[in-house]
């Protein structure tokens, strides 16, 4: 069967946001369009996007130490529904609801 | 901010770690420090995914402290088929796309979904960061989920297109197209601030 490969005015404008669906689900799996498309705009990394990425997606200067306090004590909570758990043959989920409907 | 740490030495420890885990059971008993560790290495690199993924500082906190429990949890089965950044990551992305649906679940109108808040800054430095960057904030949004996960895995994480299409489970072109059009997208967006700022 014969592959109708999208024509490099098609690609154009799906690099441009503006491409049919039949480009769409044709470049998600076409080798030869990527390589074409590669060969159109270059495979460069880019620094610009790259430092303006880095800056909108930044994280807090606290978040890594919160993120490991909020980590040690959900692992801490959980040691302790497995050991009240283990007192009545229930895992951590059943516990964990078990515990919830009591209010405690 | 951390100094330059050997990732090959934290990733062998984890991993010998893994090696002598009997079961799951006991992840929450195992080496804190190893915990910490963990938590060092890979929560920036998560934060900056899932932020790029739910468009939402807080909620991106979210999944990165329920990536790590994840990922802490699930050390003893990762069997080292592939890298354990790489595994990570898979997870992180998993938990983030979870956590967007569960969001649009309540968020009925989509234009209501947060805009993402800059990092932590005077209020001037954020207002002339929110200007200098709002284009690209506006272009990174009308990215689907999918482009905009590539987009962060290559350009800030470093992963090749193989990694990037194993850990996404996508085709290999998916990635590279992907790729190419959100480069070219983001560019100019950047392009037209630069030419904006010259011409002022």
């Amino acid at each position: 069967m014969k592959i109708m490969h999208p024509s490099s005015k098609e690609l154009q404008a799906w690099l441009d946001g503006n491409g049919a669906p039949r480009v769409d689900k044709h470049l998600e799996t076409c080798d030869r369009c990527a390589e074409t498309l590669e060969n159109q705009v270059g495979d460069n990394q880019t620094p610009t996007v790259h430092d303006a990425l880095a800056t909108v997606l930044k994280p807090t200067n606290d978040m890594t130490d919160q993120v490991a306090e909020a980590v040690r004590k959900r692992l801490d909570n959980r040691e302790v529904l497995e050991i009240f758990g283990g007192l009545f043959a229930s895992g951590v989920e059943t516990t964990k609801i078990l515990v919830t409907e009591e209010g405690t | 901010m951390e100094g330059p740490r050997d990732v090959d030495a934290m990733k062998d420890s984890v991993e010998n770690q893994v090696a002598s885990q009997p079961s799951t059971d006991d992840a929450v008993k195992r080496d804190p420090d190893q915990l910490h560790d963990l938590v060092v290495e890979y929560s920036e690199a998560v934060f900056r995914l899932a932020a790029s993924i739910v468009r939402d500082r807080a909620l991106a906190e979210d999944v990165t402290q329920e990536t790590m429990v994840k990922a802490w949890l699930a050390l003893p089965s990762f069997r080292g088929e592939g890298s354990l950044r790489g595994w990570i990551f898979r997870i992180a992305h998993n938990t983030a796309i979870s956590a967007l649906r569960s969001q649009r679940a309540l968020v009925v109108d989509p234009t209501e979904m947060p805009e993402p808040d800059l990092p932590e800054a005077s209020v001037e430095e954020q207002a002339e960061t929110k200007e200098a960057f709002s284009d690209f904030l506006a272009e990174l949004h009308t990215l689907d989920d999918l482009s905009r996960s590539i987009v962060v895995l290559r350009e800030i994480e470093g992963f090749s297109y193989q990694e990037i299409s194993e850990i996404l489970e996508i085709p290999l072109p998916t990635v590279k197209t992907r790729l190419l059009r959100s480069r070219r997208r983001l560019s100019n967006a950047l392009k037209e601030w630069s030419h904006e700022d010259n011409a002022s």
